[in-house]
């Protein structure tokens, strides 16, 4: 199984090839941490360096509406969900999660952002009052998987490009997804086109964001995604793949239309940003409540057709 | 608001604030598989501590004086946005509270007396229409206290060029649309109310809070952090008359032209007053002949507009100089109606000369403007065929045979818009965030549109998990909004400008204007479509379908 996925993934792996054993490796390197804890004190300035991505959370908890609860009118369609949000940052992704009524997990290796993330979340009460709930840990994801935790949606977004072994994180955040359950990450393309506007743009030229932000080297492209959740155990499969991107005439962030579209215009070298949701099919049997599952709603992130 | 996030942090950074490392779960191990249990409630946990001097976050604290949204007004925009936000779904979990400092039940108890109309009265456009359907509140009226019309008649004074708008105009489609419905103020408003009422029977937990004024609204410090845990420092805390301090996460002005909520939010109000005051009356038409059409005529002190509520009734917006406004208010009834009939059918030269009488010998103003009304409409009428005398007499309004008590009042006319519609946490809908010149009746109409805009927002924010206090999510209100209103705006005040002169160049060019927009058809189309907001509706839905 390894090296099968190995092999979907073969740009990524770590110049020595090896895969370590899980309890010693660690996916955060430590100067990414490093990188992202010194500017953790803005981290929720609107008009900030992290404004593009306070500007993209609604489209893509939108998206993330869309695939695990596409149909609920209601105000907490994610209520009853567990939910981890993997490198949470300073809480973006986990506090819009609990306020549609997740249960929501925000975990990150950086202890200052850990920090600022609990600060921020003293600002709002409906955080607090559920139906949704909020804990944040200064963890990894490795350590939550040695520590036996599960989830029904496991968020890894706008963080595989920053972690030393993609491969391995990958299947450590798989592993916490229950079966039934899904998986959704998203993350920069490596392509002429996403260093142009990461690297060279936004870096280099604007200075939108810090040099040093982002290492066009460890950018993935959505077919070695594909590929690498495609042979992780457990019976996975992608249900979806979208890119998204910014519309400058309406100021604001759009996730294409149809599965499938993630470069502009559907141009696959032309793909940046993009998201991607998996689905856990394999069932363990024994752990089946004939009942229950009957009954399940529409409410739940259930393992679904392939799109 | 920004370099306050960032002195909140830095303070909080000096202090070496650590907090300590959370490991209580919130969720415990026996928490189930969604997939497979779906009923099942995750067990009540402990909330967690944030702070290490304050029990916070712990459970029985109080947080009803903790809002959403908290509206300011209770005028059309305040309550039409308590509706709109109360029939839709995602809100009944929200926590809101309208604030209206005058008693309501004068509103909620109004029921119709035939005849006897207010004399505040709207035009509705046709995109106004279409919200107060979608909101549930066009069910709530009186269908037949509510004028629709489908001509209008503009015809300026100096030239005599006329403009006549027809709904049949507009093509397949649109032909059976009126142009715009009559309607009382308080009619709407009392259907508005009844709808909320209705959604609060079925879900919605819309909490109006009447006779009651906002006395103040600041920031506070975090004097009860403590008690409560949470930091709010940056969420306005209004404070009532009777005392009691609300804090809201988004704060809405539709607190009218004087907007408190605009003042707290320093946001300016940048225009003018006009020199000019409007007069409004609910008027006694002849009733022998029909009333299906609204009359505007331009005056060079300003328009003077008849508008129709039902056979026999109209309501009349008479904008013109302040002295004249407050003598022709003051008038005995007979000399009013005679004024006013001879306002919509002299010659400005006429005009003038009455004005003076009016002014200089109010006395004998009364028999004065008697004579010279029939005087000179016989004059006119002299050696006219029989045919032609009805032409004549069906280009102006039916005569106005008498004006209801008490309902003649006056307003002065300005023109405002605020410099933003929005701040952090807060924004502004109706005239709290612009006023407009009347003579195109879309004050309130813009102000539901705003309405619309602001609920359309609040709601895809509420579905996105945003905070919907966030000047992030509320510029897309502001986007929408501005542009559409600034454009409204100058339009109407170009209209009272370039009506209001008598330099003949202007008048030949407005003349030329009227009779060319007059015979052509499409461009008097896209005028008429322009003002009832049937362009801006389709556009809206297509923008608000495309999003994502
Ligand atoms: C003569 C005239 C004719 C018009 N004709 C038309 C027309 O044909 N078509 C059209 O579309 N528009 C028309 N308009 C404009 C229209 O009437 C206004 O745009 C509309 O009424 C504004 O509604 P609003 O709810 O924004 O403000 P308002 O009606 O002013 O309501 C504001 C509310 O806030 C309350 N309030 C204020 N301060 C406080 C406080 N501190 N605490 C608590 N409550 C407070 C007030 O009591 C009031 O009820 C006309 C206006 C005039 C003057």
């Amino acid at each position: 199984m390894l090296p099968q996925m190995l092999r979907g993934l073969r740009p990524l792996v770590t110049k020595t090839g090896q895969v370590r054993a899980l309890s010693q490796l660690s996916t955060i390197n430590a100067e990414e941490v490093q990188k992202f804890s010194a500017k953790s004190a803005e981290w929720w300035d609107p008009h900030g360096e992290f404004g593009m991505l306070h500007l993209m959370n609604p489209t893509r908890v939108s998206y993330i509406r869309d695939r695990i609860a596409p149909i609920a009118q209601d105000s907490t369609p994610f209520k009853g969900l567990k939910m981890l949000d993997i490198g949470c940052g300073g809480g973006l992704l986990s506090e819009s999660l609990v306020r549609l009524g997740g249960n929501v997990l925000g975990a990150d290796a950086s202890y200052n952002n850990i920090q600022m993330a609990m600060l921020h979340s003293r600002k709002d009460p409906a955080l607090w009052t559920g139906p949704g709930q909020l804990e944040y840990r200064n963890t990894t994801a490795e350590d939550l998987l040695a520590e036996g935790e599960s989830f029904d949606v496991v968020l890894a977004m706008e963080i595989i490009e920053h972690v030393n072994n993609p491969s391995e994180f990958l299947r450590v955040c798989a592993d916490m997804v229950r079966p039934g359950g899904k998986l959704l990450l998203s993350t920069i393309s490596r392509t002429p086109m996403a260093y142009f506007l990461t690297n060279f743009l936004a870096e280099d030229v604007l200075k939108m964001v810090h040099k040093g932000t982002h290492d066009w080297s460890k950018y993935i492209k959505s077919e070695e995604l594909r590929e690498a959740i495609h042979s992780l155990q457990g019976g996975w499969q992608v249900d979806d793949v979208r890119g998204i991107a910014w519309n400058p005439l309406r100021g604001r962030w759009v996730v294409s239309e149809k599965n499938g579209d993630i470069g502009v215009a559907g141009i696959g070298s032309l793909e940046v940003n993009y998201v991607l949701t998996a689905s856990k099919t394999e069932f363990k049997f024994f752990a089946i409540d004939t009942q229950d599952w009957l009954g399940s709603s529409q409410n739940c992130a259930m393992g679904g057709q392939p799109y | 608001m920004a370099t306050r996030q960032l002195k909140a942090i830095a303070r909080l950074h000096s202090a070496k604030l650590l907090l300590p490392r959370i490991r209580t779960p919130v969720y415990g191990s026996s928490v189930p598989n969604c997939a497979l249990h779906t009923s099942a409630r995750t067990p009540q946990a402990q909330p967690v501590s944030a702070g290490k001097h304050s029990s916070a976050f712990s459970q029985g604290q109080s947080t009803s004086h903790i809002y959403d949204v908290v509206i300011v007004g209770g005028g059309v925009a305040g309550t039409a946005l308590a509706c709109s936000l109360a029939s839709k779904p995602e809100f009944h979990s929200k926590k809101i509270a309208l604030i209206e400092a005058f008693d309501l039940a004068p509103v909620k108890n109004w029921t119709p007396s035939e005849n006897v109309y207010s004399n505040r009265v709207v035009s509705l456009t046709p995109s106004s229409v279409s919200l107060l359907k979608d909101i549930d509140v066009w069910r709530h009226l009186h269908q037949d206290r509510i004028k629709p019309y489908d001509d209008m008649q503009v015809w300026d004074a100096i030239s005599g060029a006329r403009v006549e708008f027809n709904t049949s105009m507009l093509g397949q489609g649109s032909a059976d649309i009126p142009i715009a419905w009559m309607i009382e103020n308080v009619h709407l408003q009392n259907g508005i109310l009844a709808s909320v009422a209705e959604h609060n029977s079925k879900g919605a937990k819309m909490e109006i809070i009447e006779k009651i004024k906002v006395s103040n609204i600041s920031y506070e410090k975090n004097t009860d952090d403590s008690a409560t845990g949470f930091d709010l420092s940056d969420w306005p805390t209004v404070e009532l008359s009777n005392g009691q301090k609300l804090k809201t996460r988004l704060l809405v002005g539709a607190d009218g032209a004087n907007s408190p909520v605009r003042n707290f939010a320093n946001i300016n109000s940048l225009g003018w007053d006009y020199d000019t005051h409007a007069v409004v009356a609910t008027l006694d038409m002849d009733p022998l002949r029909s009333n299906d059409t609204a009359w505007q005529r331009f005056l060079p002190t300003g328009p003077i507009a008849i508008l129709p509520l039902k056979n026999g009734v109209s309501s009349m917006v008479w904008s013109t100089k302040p002295h004249l406004a407050a003598a022709i208010k003051a008038l005995p009834e007979d000399s009013f109606c005679h004024l006013v009939n001879a306002a919509l059918r002299l010659s400005t030269a006429d005009l003038k000369f009455l004005y003076q009488e009016l002014v200089e010998n109010p006395e004998s103003f009364g028999s004065l403007i008697k004579e010279e009304l029939t005087w000179r409409e016989s004059v006119k009428l002299k050696s006219k065929t029989d045919s032609e005398m009805r032409e004549i007499e069906f280009s102006v309004p039916p005569n106005v045979v008498g004006v209801q008590k008490n309902s003649r009042a006056g307003f002065p006319l300005r023109l405002r818009n605020a410099e933003r519609y929005i701040a952090d946490r807060v924004a502004l809908v109706g005239d709290a965030a612009h006023t407009i010149h009347p003579l195109a009746g879309q004050g309130l109409n813009q102000g539901l549109l705003d309405v619309q805009k602001l609920s359309e927002v609040l709601k895809m924010g509420v579905r996105n998990g945003e905070d919907i206090g966030h000047i992030h999510l509320l510029s897309h209100y502001a986007s929408n909004r501005y542009g559409r209103n600034v454009a409204m705006l100058s339009a109407c005040d170009k209209i009272h400008r370039l009506f209001g002169t008598e330099l003949a160049p202007i008048v030949w060019a407005r003349s030329f204007g009227f009779n060319a927009v007059n015979a052509f058809e499409p461009v008097k189309a896209e005028i008429m479509k322009y003002a009832m907001g049937l362009e801006q509706s389709t556009s809206d839905v297509k923008r608000s379908t495309d999003h994502n």
